[in-house]
């Protein structure tokens, strides 16, 4: 799916150990700035964002109980409208699709609108293989891209880096003079890409949607480069999930109203595009070319399982920024294109077996705090899946090291005596013993945590001692 | 390209997952005509007014709000003659005015409407991408998020709201509506062929640290000319 899977799984408190303090301060204070637009959004009185979550949870629920239903409908309302509709079973075979489009529309530079699909198949290695050059239009991927660094982020690609960071890259690779003001950066990387935008013959984006009935293609932005990547190159693009199917045009209200909340803190996103198709007789400008690929890339797979609702996720991200684990350890530590909870869910799962095995480990980066629920806008029980994820994973993952063996708390768990044999003898001695005790696991464990203070007496015989009291009282 | 051997396999997988899903019971039962359990009218701002007055001080709320703005205009010879006149004060040198405005105000292509400038109403995707700002007229506008629908087409060329650096936008105040619920009918009921964008103010982006930046890649301003009537 993304960084070539090793066999050693993904360990993000190694990885937050040795992250630069810069990276990890930049991750933590923009996603504070994020949950707070967002609470401001929700509670403007506006919208009741309880029955809204409904209605999108109710919205995908019934698209994905007849998925196949509703993905041939939307080929025929896509192909009635003049695009050309490809099925992709995995990455390698969606990067082939769009590869031999690019050939034939005889394109050099292809412009891109932010995709986490193009992502998640790696398209960007699969175009320079071939010869073309794939150039980046959103901001974030923009600078990523100059970079030779990777979004961590799926709706701000680089929430890891502050404006030092985007300065000295910019003049690096000649975009512009060293400064640091956001608005001369900004202004800089529109002049550099405007005639980029301009020239290319392909324009490649996402979708956030398809809907079956009118076959309508539905994508957000706040820049304007998706509109721009749609409608001024020849040849247009579209690559998405299976997954992001709703049934008719209506639908999108609860969505619409949500997802650029949740996103952004914004009552709607800048630029809500319902594309319908390339550019017709009447039109003056326009692609004369639409495509569209439907990706799988394991997507089936998750249908009619324990993590069939997770394939109603809208891509918000508001779970990744209000997840305490995320805020510590940043998006790089998931080594993966999806973060943060969702993305503990969704990495093991798509992609091949392999990510399996590299991303399982995934699951315990979690303290199950239920954060992610909370803020969901339709409503997927993400914790019940990270659970099912760690019990699943008990005999395929090797176990990370710094796990501490838990087998001598099983056997004393279940055996109410030595439990209670243990404690009276912690009352006595304390976590002395512990301390001592040789075990580097248990003492990694210890680490970030307290252990509580043991109390005088057990509670149930200062249950029977207040309860002796108050008997005599009375 | 794919085959459809792909699509075959895909749909397959898809409808074995369903199956064996309904049969260990994570799925419900199949029902054919699965009506949908929510009324998509239960989405609507529960406050939201429908008085025109109110209508358009809402939205002129929202717009201001993102940092845009909004003219009241008495007719549409009003509004272009405020488009000429920042036009002329801004030093542009070319405009673009959508050939339906341009032929209800009488203007011609090659105009030149203000000193050291002309009017173009014949669109290409060069023309709009070196004209200094443009002209377009919204179908309707959705009070409820400060929104502007544009229904492309004959004579609305798709890249006329967002290529141009600056933006300015003809409303009619009787086509105010007052929330996405209804503007969705609208878009149910265009027909199929016409690009629909809803654009909420100008350009922006907060990639880099959070902090707000306007004129990302599309217009860097955007004026609204809301015309009484």
């Amino acid at each position: 799916m993304t960084r070539s899977p090793n066999t050693a799984p993904v360990n993000v408190e190694d990885f937050a150990a040795h992250a630069a303090a810069d990276t990890l301060r930049s991750v933590r204070v923009n996603c504070e700035k994020k949950v707070d637009v967002r609470l401001r959004s929700m509670a403007d009185g506006q919208i009741d964002f309880a029955a809204l979550r409904q209605q999108v949870a109710d919205a995908r629920t019934l698209v994905l109980a007849r998925l196949d239903h509703y993905l041939e409908e939307a080929e025929q309302s896509l192909q009635a409208n003049g695009v050309h509709v490809h099925w992709a079973f995995d990455a390698a075979q969606a990067c082939e699709i769009v590869v031999s489009i690019c050939r034939e529309a005889g394109a050099s530079s292809v412009i891109k609108g932010k995709s986490m699909v193009s992502e998640e198949i790696e398209l960007n290695h699969a175009l320079q293989t071939a010869g073309f050059d794939p150039i980046e239009t959103d901001l974030g991927e923009f600078v990523a891209q100059l970079d030779g660094d990777r979004p961590s982020h799926i709706v701000t690609p680089i929430i890891h880096k502050n404006r030092t960071d985007v300065a000295r890259i910019f003049a690096r690779h000649g975009v512009c003079e060293y400064t640091e003001d956001p608005a001369e950066l900004t202004a800089a990387a529109r002049a550099w890409l405007r005639p980029r935008l301009r020239e290319a013959r392909v324009g490649i984006t996402g979708a956030n949607f398809v809907v079956a009935e009118s076959g309508r293609i539905v994508t957000l932005s706040n820049e304007g480069n998706v509109r721009m990547c749609a409608n001024a190159p020849d040849v247009h693009i579209a690559i998405t999930g299976i997954e992001k199917v709703l049934a008719r045009d209506e639908d999108l209200a609860a969505v619409l109203k949500l997802l650029p909340r949740s996103a952004s803190g914004l009552h709607a996103g800048v630029y809500m595009h319902f594309l319908s198709g390339p550019r017709t007789a009447d039109d003056s400008d326009g692609p004369r070319e639409m495509h569209l690929v439907f990706l799988d890339n394991g997507r089936s797979r998750l249908l009619g399982t324990r993590y069939h609702d997770m394939l109603r996720c809208i891509r918000c991200a508001a779970c990744i920024n209000v997840c305490p684990v995320f805020r510590s350890v940043s998006g790089h530590a998931y080594d993966s294109v999806y973060p943060g909870p969702m993305g503990s869910v969704l990495s093991p799962l798509l992609g091949s077996d392999a990510a399996r095995r590299h991303y399982g480990w995934l699951a315990r980066a979690s303290s199950l705090c239920g954060a992610c629920e909370e803020v969901c806008p339709a409503m997927i029980p993400i914790q019940r899946m990270l659970i099912s994820l760690r019990v699943e994973e008990k005999g395929v993952v090797m176990r990370a090291p710094g796990t501490p063996p838990l087998l001598a708390w099983s056997l004393l768990a279940s055996m109410p005596r030595l439990w209670q044999f243990m404690l009276a003898a912690g009352r006595r001695v304390g976590w002395g013993v512990v301390r001592w005790v040789p075990v580097p696991a248990i003492r990694r464990w210890r680490r970030g945590r307290d252990l509580p203070a043991w109390p005088r007496q057990s509670f149930r015989d200062a249950f029977r001692q207040r309860s002796r009291a108050e008997g005599d009282r009375q | 390209m794919s085959s459809s051997a792909e699509r075959e396999a895909i749909l397959g997988r898809v409808r074995d997952a369903l199956t064996h899903g309904r049969r260990n019971g994570m799925l419900p039962a199949e029902e054919k005509n699965s009506a949908a359990p929510y009324s998509a009218e239960a989405a609507r701002v529960v406050s939201a007014t429908s008085l025109p007055a109110e209508l358009a001080a809402l939205l002129t709320q929202r717009i201001e709000a993102l940092g845009d703005r909004v003219v009241n205009c008495s007719s549409l010879d009003h509004a272009w003659q405020i488009v000429r006149q920042e036009a002329r004060e801004a030093g542009h040198c070319t405009g673009y005015l959508e050939p339906a405005l341009a032929a209800m105000l009488g203007v011609k292509n090659g105009e030149a409407a203000w000193p050291g400038g002309l009017v173009v109403t014949a669109a290409t995707r060069d023309v709009l991408f070196d004209c200094s700002f443009s002209v377009t007229q919204a179908a309707c506008g959705i009070a409820e998020t400060g929104s502007l629908v544009f229904v492309h087409g004959p004579g609305r060329p798709r890249l006329g709201n967002i290529a141009p650096p600056v933006h300015y936008a003809v409303l009619m105040a009787s086509d105010l509506l007052p929330d996405v619920v209804d503007a969705l009918q609208c878009l149910a009921a265009t027909p199929a062929g016409r690009q629909v964008v809803w654009i909420t103010g100008s350009s922006r982006t907060a990639d880099i640290e959070g902090v707000l930046v306007r004129g990302a890649h599309g217009p860097r301003s955007l004026t609204v000319l809301l015309v009484a009537g």
